[in-house]
């Protein structure tokens, strides 16, 4: 009798529990769909506010949903604290890292922005989107030996990709790697007919020739 | 009761108000229309409002460095742009404006950023790593007392200072003093040589040498002294612990001290350091403590106090560059300095001391007082 009791008693905890958990699910579910539709009409308050009720410090996604609508709302420092938990949370997340990138470009903190690109890459050495901008922010910097390192990468992997074989054209031109740069530039001419950037590219490329010959014949 | 429910409700929006949160859309948009239309009071206002927020941007900071610039205040201009540079450490602008801030507030640090520079705003200001000469400066101090066998004291200097790099600078002073005292003629020239190293933008290390070459009529009594110290310079605090060693013919001395100092907001850049200092010298201990305060007068004067307490029997002050190891030890110190800037090389120094000198192996306690009148002269090239 007393062994029933104690069978009956934990059976009916966990039905509670498990009731409760279902509540909380379908409550974090209707918080979330009401959260969207205000963000879909741009109302980004209203669209945090939905989320409040059911957030919780220790979740991965309400962090990652509150990171992303206080990014919309340009409230950029709890954007970044937002993400920052969900880093914390899942630190090998790229897509929290990637998130947090906006709030910290849209404040101009590179530094804070090259970080993040760096950790992506300890997770992902051959990560499109941090290799590219990784190279982007070297390049802007004038370090043009470690942006061509990272578009390398980018365009072994998409040798088709306009953008990474344009920048990493300049990079090769801008570490005095001309053969290597004439090459890119008309590559980018192929993936790209007439582009400005690929035809003043050759045409530095020509210039520095053609003064190299007549050096040489001094 | 109803009066004090009326007031609550007059003043509710103003309360309302004040608690209403600026976030980053206005605080960037209200700062960067301030910055164009020049209202500077307004956007360092504004600024420190969205600071205290947590609402911050490179662009913010820039713009808050820039409102602190042209009002005048560089200390709060360059603290700006140290901030604008934790978010960027290669914008130009910042970096620029980093140089000019360190410079126009008297900062040692200006070598330091001008050394973080781009090669081409290096060029274009006419910046070089090595300058055998960076700056001249000599001064002569007439010392007056009303003593019968103390005769008046000639104090008379001439220092170079070079840069060895943008972090590593190099000052040589050479010096000469002289006194009668009972017919007997004091004569001491002196060489020093302080070494300054800025490890990065907030430590400094600096040692320094000099020499005595001290003659008591034909007698001669040399002396050496070493000094070491480390600084830090954080906003508008700066900390520094030294040690310094002097042998002497007849006496060793060890002195250590502790200094703090910090730069007040506003354009007077008002500034007050304190020393405390120990010395150990024959097995007998004592201290000294110093206060200076100094301000900024106009676009090109400025003004320094300063009061000196203790025995200052061979104590060095400076990083060595004085080494008060008269005869007669001073037992109080005060004077006031004025600097005037006449044009972008050269400084006039003009100053008036008060010191009372302790008669050296008086049985009793004879005092008397000695009046010092110094020029300086400063060109920087």
């Amino acid at each position: 009798m007393e062994t029933l009791r104690k069978l009956g008693l934990t059976i009916s905890l966990f039905l509670i529990s498990f009731v409760m958990h279902a509540q909380n699910i379908t409550e974090i579910q209707a918080a979330f769909s009401k959260s969207y539709i205000a963000e879909n009409q741009k109302n980004y308050i209203q669209a945090i506010d939905e989320m409040k009720p059911v957030y919780k410090a220790g979740d991965y996604i309400s962090n990652i949903r509150l990171g992303w609508l206080n990014y919309l709302a340009k409230q950029y420092g709890e954007s970044i604290t937002f993400y920052r938990k969900a880093i914390a949370l899942k630190p090998y997340a790229i897509e929290a890292r990637l998130g947090c990138i906006k709030p910290l470009s849209a404040i101009e903190n590179w530094e804070k922005v090259k970080e993040q690109y760096q950790e992506i890459l300890k997770i992902d050495p051959l990560n499109t989107t941090a290799n590219y901008w990784l190279g982007v922010i070297y390049f802007n910097r004038k370090d043009y030996k470690s942006a061509t390192n990272l578009f390398e990468k980018v365009v072994n992997l998409y040798p088709l990709d306009y953008d990474s074989v344009i920048m990493l054209a300049w990079s090769k031109l801008n570490t005095f790697s001309h053969t290597d740069a004439k090459l890119l530039f008309q590559q980018a001419l192929i993936i790209r007919p007439n582009d400005s950037s690929a035809l003043s590219g050759l045409q530095m490329i020509n210039k520095w020739l053609e003064s190299n010959l007549k050096s040489s014949f001094k | 009761m109803y009066k004090l429910l009326i007031l609550m409700f007059m003043f509710f929006p103003i309360l309302g108000f004040s608690q209403a949160r600026l976030g980053f859309q206005k605080a960037d948009s209200l700062t960067y229309q301030y910055y164009l239309k020049g209202e500077w009071n307004r956007l360092i206002t504004l600024s420190n409002v969205a600071f205290n927020e947590g609402v911050d941007s490179k662009f913010m900071r820039q713009r808050a460095g820039y409102a602190y610039f042209m009002t005048g205040d560089y200390t709060s201009a360059g603290i700006q742009y140290e901030k604008a540079l934790t978010f960027d450490q290669h914008d130009d602008l910042t970096k620029e404006y980093l140089y000019y801030s360190a410079l126009n507030s008297g900062s040692e640090k200006s070598r330091f950023y001008a050394g973080k520079l781009s090669a081409e705003t290096k060029f274009k200001l006419g910046i070089v790593k090595f300058k055998s000469v960076d700056y001249v400066d000599t001064e002569f101090s007439l010392k007056t007392n009303q003593t019968t066998t103390r005769s008046n004291q000639n104090y008379y200097r001439f220092g170079i200072q070079s840069d060895l790099g943008y972090a590593v600078s190099l000052y040589q002073g050479f010096s000469y003093y002289d006194q009668i005292i009972s017919n007997v003629l004091t004569r001491q020239p002196e060489y020093v040589a302080i070494l300054k190293w800025n490890l990065n933008s907030v430590i400094q290390i600096k040692g320094a040498y000099h020499h005595l070459f001290t003659k008591i009529g034909n007698q001669s009594y040399p002396g050496n002294l070493g000094l070491f110290a480390v600084s830090t310079h954080i906003n508008r605090f700066t900390f520094e612990a030294n040690a310094s060693f002097l042998k002497a013919s007849s006496v060793t001395t060890k002195q250590v001290g502790l200094q703090a100092g910090m730069v007040l907001p506003g354009k007077s850049t008002v500034y007050f350091t304190g020393s405390l200092v120990g010395m150990s010298e024959s097995k007998s201990l004592r201290a000294i403590y110093s206060q200076t305060a100094g301000l900024k007068i106009s676009k090109n004067l400025w003004t320094e106090g300063n009061i000196t307490l203790g025995n200052l029997k061979n104590y060095n002050t400076f990083n060595s560059l004085y080494v008060y190891n008269s005869v007669d030890p001073t037992v109080f110190r005060s004077g006031i300095s004025l600097i005037y800037f006449i044009g972008k090389h050269l400084s006039v120094l003009g100053n008036f001391t008060f010191d009372q000198q302790k008669i050296n192996n008086s049985a009793t306690n004879n005092y008397y007082y000695q009046y010092s009148y110094s020029g300086g002269l400063k060109w920087k090239l």
